[in-house]
């Protein structure tokens, strides 16, 4: 009796002969038989074990639709439709005028476009493919303006978060210091400012692959959301951690999250996040911990908050703001 | 987010022609995670039927003005989820053809379990045994155990003979029981102990 026929017996695929045949033969060999049938119950698959996680999966389908902008009522409609044609057909006109401008003024210039923010603001950008880039203080992109490009391509200095609008015939692949993160369609951050040495990559929703340039495909790591990706530049080591920071958008969102952190932790993301240096005075304080939410606070209220809270007080000094115990 | 609300078909193609998102999101929350477990028993990854059924909803959007639904929107749903399952299984086993021949379980592999003697170490055993078939064995032998579809249908939906699907399900058996050679002796042993007493007994 055949393996196969034994399984197809248990699944009941077998004709009313085969069966018969089976039962004698299963009476003979009882062990055999016994095999088959664990491993016929075992390959049963578990189900409900892992309940997919439904907001994440909306968002991630929200971020790769196009929601058109509501319609207000229907005399308004057909007029303004009137108008948004003539304004399609007027901006058709004037982007090919500078399309057909732009290509020849740089037929054999460089295709890469460059934003830049500034040194103390965040800028959103957004790419011609519906990409949105935010880009943190003092950071700059570049991308590759080809429309007729099999991929799309950018450039990062500094940090950026990416809301990658998904287009699988087209990957993105997102180029800083010597890594490369390549994208279907996704938001992530990327960290790559040069006194961290490191390029650190936090996804946020969907799936990237992360890896240093020109390296084979076993090497790259692949991250899904709430997973971090570490390339350290001096020993070319590329790791995948669970995100422990919850405050890795904090530049983008200024909302502050900090879930029974440590006042050193705290001190730590605040002074990173406000551009200073927060010292404590007194060693017992290292103790003390904190659970808050802090959206769109000024340095000074969360300090005053803080100073409430544990009982401390603060005070600012040539080497920046120091905590002590309050006197 | 929208409250389930009970809507007809006709209500959720007509919604969905003026751009309604808060329906296509009660459409999305009704039935998401039933697509994914139906999913799941035709690819058997997580990651790869949360991506399908994301797909799914995001071209249904994409082309919600010429939807034209002539079944149930949850038959349609359904319908529409399994080929695209069926047509991922079998974009996988056109890409792993030139392996076919490959015998390429490892059977050196490190034992989660040196001495499984419980059923439910056995179980985990045999598991381990299956992911590491070969691809498309695994694909047809997974379909054969838990997509309900016989192994005629899975020859019909692969667009394979029903000869290979039973190959493939005998290579799986043996190299499972292979896997688990040196296990099944002190298994059967130890769990059929009483029977061997009753027989020593006479």
């Amino acid at each position: 009796m055949t393996d196969e026929l034994l399984f197809l017996y248990l699944n009941k695929e077998v004709t009313n002969d085969e069966q018969v045949q089976i039962k004698k033969w299963i009476e003979k060999h009882p062990k055999d038989f016994e095999k088959i049938k664990l491993i016929w119950e075992a390959s049963k698959m578990e189900q409900k074990k892992d309940e997919p996680d439904l907001v994440r999966a909306w968002e991630n389908v929200k971020q790769n639709i196009t929601i058109p902008e509501k319609k207000k009522t229907s005399r308004t409609i057909r007029l303004s439709r009137r108008i948004l044609q003539y304004a399609a057909v007027a901006i058709l006109f004037i982007s090919i005028g500078i399309l057909g401008y732009y290509n020849l003024d740089n037929k054999n210039k460089d295709e890469w476009v460059a934003f830049t923010s500034s040194a103390n603001t965040t800028k959103e950008v957004k790419l011609p493919d519906g990409s949105i880039v935010t880009l943190n203080n003092n950071s700059k992109i570049f991308y590759k303006n080809i429309s007729n490009s099999d991929t799309r391509e950018i450039k990062l200095l500094g940090e950026a978060f990416f809301n990658i609008k998904r287009n699988p015939n087209k990957p993105c692949y997102i180029y800083s210091a010597n890594t490369v993160t390549q994208v279907l369609g996704t938001s992530f951050n990327v960290n790559a400012n040069d006194s961290l040495n490191h390029i650190i990559v936090t996804v946020n929703s969907g799936k990237v692959a992360f890896y240093e340039n020109k390296t084979s495909e076993e090497k790259k790591v692949y991250l899904t959301a709430g997973e971090v990706g570490l390339f350290t530049s001096k020993n070319k080591k590329l790791e995948k951690l669970n995100n422990e920071d919850s405050n890795y958008l904090a530049w983008k969102t200024n909302i502050l999250i900090f879930r029974n952190a440590s006042l050193p932790q705290l001190c730590k993301t605040l002074s990173k996040h406000f551009d200073t240096t927060i010292s404590i005075i007194h060693p017992q304080l290292k103790e003390k911990r904190i659970t808050a939410r802090y959206q769109g606070k000024s340095l000074d209220q969360i300090l005053n908050s803080l100073d409430a809270t544990l009982d401390i007080s603060h005070k600012f000094t040539d080497k920046g703001i120091e905590l002590q115990q309050k006197e | 987010m929208p409250q389930y609300r009970k809507l007809t078909n006709i209500d959720f193609t007509h919604e969905l022609k003026k751009d309604n998102i808060e329906s296509f999101e009660v459409l999305f929350n009704t039935y998401y995670k039933e697509l994914y477990y139906f999913c799941l028993k035709y690819v058997f990854h997580k990651e790869v039927a949360e991506e399908l059924v994301q797909d799914l909803f995001i071209s249904i959007w994409e082309k919600r003005y010429n939807l034209n639904i002539q079944s149930s929107i949850k038959a349609y749903l359904f319908t529409s989820i399994k080929n695209r399952a069926i047509s991922y299984l079998r974009s996988k086993i056109a890409q792993n053809s030139h392996f076919e021949n490959h015998d390429i379980i490892k059977t050196d592999e490190p034992l989660t379990n040196p001495n499984p003697i419980e059923y439910e170490e056995l179980k985990e055993e045999i598991q381990n045994a299956i992911k590491l078939l070969p691809e498309q064995c695994r694909i047809v032998f997974h379909l054969s155990r838990n997509s309900g579809l016989t192994y005629k249908q899975i020859a019909n939906e692969l667009k394979v003979s029903p000869e290979t699907v039973k190959t493939h399900i005998s290579n799986a058996l043996k190299k499972i029981k292979k896997h688990l050679e040196k296990h099944w002796e002190i298994f059967f042993f130890i769990s059929f102990s009483p029977i061997l007493n009753f027989i020593a007994s006479y």
